[in-house]
């Protein structure tokens, strides 16, 4: 299988490569008149609007220093989201299930952990991201 | 001539004769000794008969014909059409408008099922014909109808057809303001004619197409009037539908958005409002019942108010019902018409002990909400128990373009819909008064001192649910206390406002779109668009903050 893997707050995490649009630039973030939790605001991309997901607040991670961010934009047939990453690393095809690579995981939002040349490299679920945002908006309104 | 062109003369006969019917009808509901709508009603009738019986159209011949008698004989025996045999009229135009809607491909044995299922409606009191052509694979006729269609002069268009070009439209809009700005550096008089002149073009072709999507607001009254007669009907109530649409227009995706909660509020005002004849005559009221509907146009903004002379609602025993379900945990020293409505929303509540034939459900006004905060709309509500409720709905007239007000607030621009704003002024903070409730401000202007928020305070509490109010919150940052501020005088839940905010920047036209998943159910925002420079803006619905 393909993945499109990325770095941030010191791990590795990765997409299904069938969730990912494109990779931008780091740009100016539109607060949100009401902020809500794990949005870290909007973006203007090719004249829609994306929301971007605080991946350090959805993934409770540390934001060492401050720097730009790259966006990795996915997007489905009702969401246009966006993920803050440090460093885009790229595709990379992984064996199916294979023993000793690939294990299950009670992580919020992780799917599996590959274990790639010593690496953890965590696949997002990205449904669950999905829902969840969804769920934490309807709450504070 | 062709079978089909025959059909196609058949049609427009048809409608023809069914808007006069329904012309009729409401005269005969506000004068039912008036003999003169029968006669016209049979008049049609009668046409209706002729002509299907030369297409050979015999259910509709049998229709009209069981119609006609049922009228006479009103007629003979001088009985008043009621909503009975109105109900039954209805029913059988529409049954009539089905089976012209079905043509020309179910010229088959189905027809005889449409005549025994209107016959026995007819006879039960009840016409329920649910027909659907099913016989598509008639491709010849099919042909021969697109043929007729394409050298029509009228073609018909999907408006989203229209949205996507509206869409692009603001896409180009946005390389001329790049334009724009690429100028100011540049100073290029040549290109500053040329962009004017964009400008200018992009204008009127947005506003053709934008008239396009523009209906009259009467386009569904009728429908509306078909479903009071029947919930009149089911309900025994008598009812004067009052309606005045001021030949307003407007979008038609705002159109399709209101139906439901139009006849909702309406079927609640006959259903909760409108007292029974007996109780009506013991409070010393008309018998029949008055409902009306009001459209108005305000700037950018259609107001529809829909008023009757009920009971209204009694708050003490909401309020209670409401506290017993858990719907509230507390209530305010006051109860107002702004409390009340909170109430009303809160999902799933629902006033009704039981479920009635025609409301009660729990499907409540939280629903109306709902549906309208969709299309950047808002309700209020003035209640006067045993006398009648008023309910106001404020909605967009377009989706598409509002004139706003850019203004700064903290580290953002938002843009706030000129049209919610009364009055845009500067006060020293000496002008203002602090008091434990909030800050108002002393202005010889207004009636009630309006209360001083700073944006800011506003949109941040709205989070948190705290006190947008708090007197210790500061107005402006940054800003030592001698500076004057800027405020936005806007009411807020019909309340006299002074919004502070940081600066004012400029005023445009922009396109509004609408907020998608997962943002799309913020309270408070009517849409978002994109500026010049490219930055995504909020347009807030600062009414409802």
């Amino acid at each position: 299988m393909d993945i499109f893997t990325f770095y941030i707050g010191g791990r590795h995490y990765a997409f299904d490569i069938d969730k990912v649009a494109e990779v931008t630039e780091p740009r100016r973030l539109v607060s949100i008149p009401k902020s809500l939790k794990y949005i870290k605001g909007v973006i203007n991309f090719k004249g829609m609007l994306y929301s971007i997901i605080d991946t350090y607040s959805i993934f409770d991670l540390e934001q060492k220093h401050s720097q730009e961010h790259d966006i990795i934009i996915l997007e489905d047939e009702n969401y246009r989201l966006g993920f803050l990453s440090e460093r885009v690393i790229g595709a990379l095809t992984i064996p199916d299930f294979q023993e000793g690579i690939v294990s299950e995981t009670s992580e919020c939002f992780i799917k599996y952990i590959y274990n790639l040349n010593n690496i953890d490299v965590r696949l997002i679920d990205t449904k669950e991201v999905f829902k969840t945002i969804e769920i934490a908006v309807t709450c504070y309104m | 001539m062709s079978e089909t062109k025959y059909i196609k003369i058949f049609s427009t006969e048809i409608d023809t004769h069914i808007s006069t019917i329904n012309a009729a009808v409401k005269v005969l509901r506000d004068a039912p000794k008036n003999l003169e709508p029968a006669r016209i009603i049979m008049q049609s009738l009668h046409s209706i008969k002729g002509i299907s019986a030369t297409m050979g159209f015999s259910c509709v011949v049998e229709v009209t014909h069981l119609l006609e008698e049922l009228i006479e004989s009103y007629s003979r025996k001088e009985i008043p059409l009621t909503d009975r045999p109105v109900t039954l009229i209805y029913d059988v135009l529409e049954a009539i408008e089905e089976f012209k809607n079905a043509l020309p491909e179910e010229l088959d044995e189905n027809v005889e099922r449409v005549i025994k299922k209107i016959r026995n409606g007819i006879r039960s009191g009840s016409v329920e014909v649910r027909y659907k052509s099913k016989d598509i694979d008639n491709k010849i006729s099919n042909s021969v109808k697109e043929m007729h269609r394409s050298i029509d002069n009228n073609i018909k268009i999907n408006v989203s057809i229209i949205d996507k070009l509206i869409d692009d439209i603001s896409e180009l809009k946005y390389t001329e303001s790049a334009l724009k700005t690429l100028n100011e550096k540049l100073k290029s008089y040549k290109l500053k004619h040329l962009i004017r002149k964009i400008e200018g073009q992009l204008r009127k072709l947005y506003n053709s197409l934008v008239s396009l999507k523009m209906q009259p607001f009467s386009t569904i009254t009728n429908a509306l009037e078909v479903a009071i007669s029947k919930y009149c009907f089911s309900t025994g109530k008598k009812i004067n539908f009052i309606v005045s649409t001021n030949n307003i227009l407007i979008d038609s995706s705002v159109l399709k958005e209101l139906i439901a909660p139009l006849i909702h509020l309406i079927r609640n005002a006959i259903d909760h409002g409108i007292e029974p004849v007996k109780e009506r005559e013991d409070v010393r009221k008309a018998p029949k019942g008055n409902v009306t509907l009001t459209v108005k146009k305000i700037h950018d903004f259609a107001e529809i108010t829909i008023e009757d002379d009920g009971r209204g609602i009694i708050a003490e025993s909401v309020i209670k019902k409401a506290l017993d379900n858990s719907f509230i945990t507390y209530t305010p020293d006051e109860i107002d018409d702004n409390f009340l409505l909170y109430v009303l929303t809160r999902a799933g509540f629902t006033t009704k002990s039981e479920v009635s034939t025609v409301s009660g459900r729990g499907i409540g006004l939280d629903i109306v909400k709902s549906s309208l905060e969709n299309i950047g709309g808002s309700i209020t509500l003035e209640n006067s128990e045993g006398h009648g409720l008023k309910i106001t709905l404020k909605v967009p007239v377009t989706t598409a373009v509002i004139r706003s007000l850019l203004v700064k607030t903290g580290e953002e621009t938002v843009a706030i819909p000129v049209s919610s704003i009364e009055r845009i002024m500067l006060a020293e903070k000496g002008e203002f008064r602090k008091t434990d409730s909030g800050t108002y401000l002393d202005s010889p202007l207004e009636l009630e001192p309006p209360e001083v928020i700073s944006l800011h305070t506003l949109l941040e509490n709205a989070q948190d649910g705290g006190d947008a109010s708090s007197p210790t919150a500061p107005l402006a940052r940054g800003k030592s206390p001698e500076e004057e501020l800027c405020l936005l005088m806007i009411k807020i839940r019909n309340k006299p406002t002074a919004i502070v905010v940081d600066e004012l920047l400029s005023e445009e036209d922009l396109f509004i779109k609408p907020l998608t998943q997962p943002l799309k159910k913020i309270s408070s925002v009517l849409g978002y668009s994109i500026l010049g420079d490219g930055l995504p803006v909020f347009v807030l619905d600062v009414n409802s903050l």
